[in-house]
């Protein structure tokens, strides 16, 4: 196999820059990332983080209808894309999944400078909305219509792709 | 005075989030890591960088105005930067191939995924610490090595001067 005649990429190995912790420092510090205590201790944290988590998803749900209702796609745009990066850790992961479905249509539909669908929208919120319910039945739908919206949001995405690409 | 040496340890998380900043904070806290700054967006994360040179960052893909692939590059490759070798871990639910490939190629050590785990985050600084890689410098990148694994079909582009058909490691 022919090498480069130039290759012009320098390795500087691990011993060439200032290591994160020293030998031993390194050593306790897995040791103490290794115990059952520690693991246990943060998911204690994680837990206790989870309420707030919740609640602060729901303000964001609430938020993102009034913005819906006012027309205001920035700003619902940045309500779904709370939802979408903190729902999951509240323990709604089919909310966090249709936000995030909404959130690549309105961006997408928003680069493009194409049409937004206020129907699609719509039916993203009311979705969410259902989903955020504590029922456990409610959970299992909304991971249905998670997946419902996002072969919606494909299709209309691949509508908006073929248009743009269509020659004139 | 610090009981253990790696409390000395100094965190930088940022995130555009509050709520998602607090639980990295506690997360890292119930970890060990006691020293934990905070920023809501790139720029605001290399200006907390040069009050408190960080040891490890966290840092959130999306943010406004500055992303986390930006202020990566910047972290990396500025000449001002306070240490363009500090590991790296991006926080994302993202998972599009090309955004992956892009913070990567801006200089990021590891993916923490959301939603965050305990397990992940441990597993991700066992990593960072057990297993710290070489830099490579070229003109189109500055960062940690991202090749990882062999490939044994691998043809291409031979960019090194130990680079072998036998023994060669692509990420």
């Amino acid at each position: 196999m022919v090498k480069p005649d130039t290759p012009n990429a320098k390795i500087i190995g691990v011993d060439q820059y200032p290591p994160l912790l020293d030998e031993a420092a390194s050593a306790e510090f897995l040791t103490q990332l290794s115990l059952r205590d520690t693991s246990k201790r943060a998911n204690s944290a994680l837990e206790t983080k989870r309420a707030q988590i919740s609640m602060a998803v729901r303000g964001y749900i609430e938020a993102m209808e009034k913005a819906f209702h006012a027309k205001d796609i920035k700003a619902t745009i940045a309500q779904a894309h709370e939802i979408r990066g903190l729902a999951a850790n509240a323990g709604l992961e089919a909310v966090g999944r249709i936000a995030d479905g909404l959130y690549k249509y309105l961006d997408s539909m928003l680069r493009l400078e194409a049409p937004i669908d206020a129907a699609v929208i719509s039916l993203h919120i009311n979705a969410i909305a259902r989903a955020s319910s504590t029922a456990s039945e409610a959970k299992a739908h909304g991971e249905r219509v998670a997946e419902e919206l996002s072969a919606l949001v494909a299709h209309k995405l691949q509508q908006i792709n073929q248009l743009k690409t269509k020659p004139a | 005075m610090p009981s253990s040496a790696y409390e000395h340890l100094h965190a930088l998380v940022v995130e555009d989030n509050v709520h998602m900043r607090t639980l990295l904070r506690s997360l890292l806290h119930a970890l060990g890591i006691k020293n934990v700054s905070e920023a809501a967006d790139g720029d605001a994360g290399l200006r907390e960088m040069r009050n408190h040179t960080p040891d490890l960052i966290l840092t959130d893909l999306s943010m406004m105005p500055t992303d986390g692939i930006a202020f990566t590059r910047q972290v990396r490759t500025s000449q001002n930067s306070p240490n363009p070798y500090v590991p790296i871990i991006m926080v994302t639910g993202h998972t599009e191939r090309p955004l992956v490939e892009s913070a990567r190629d801006a200089g990021v050590t590891e993916f923490l995924a959301k939603p965050i785990t305990v397990n992940n985050l441990i597993a991700r600084l066992a990593e960072i610490v057990e297993r710290p890689r070489p830099f490579v410098k070229c003109e189109t990148y500055f960062g940690p090595d991202r090749r990882r694994r062999k490939m044994k079909d691998f043809t291409g582009p031979w960019r090194r001067h130990d680079d072998t058909a036998e023994e060669v490691e692509v990420r």
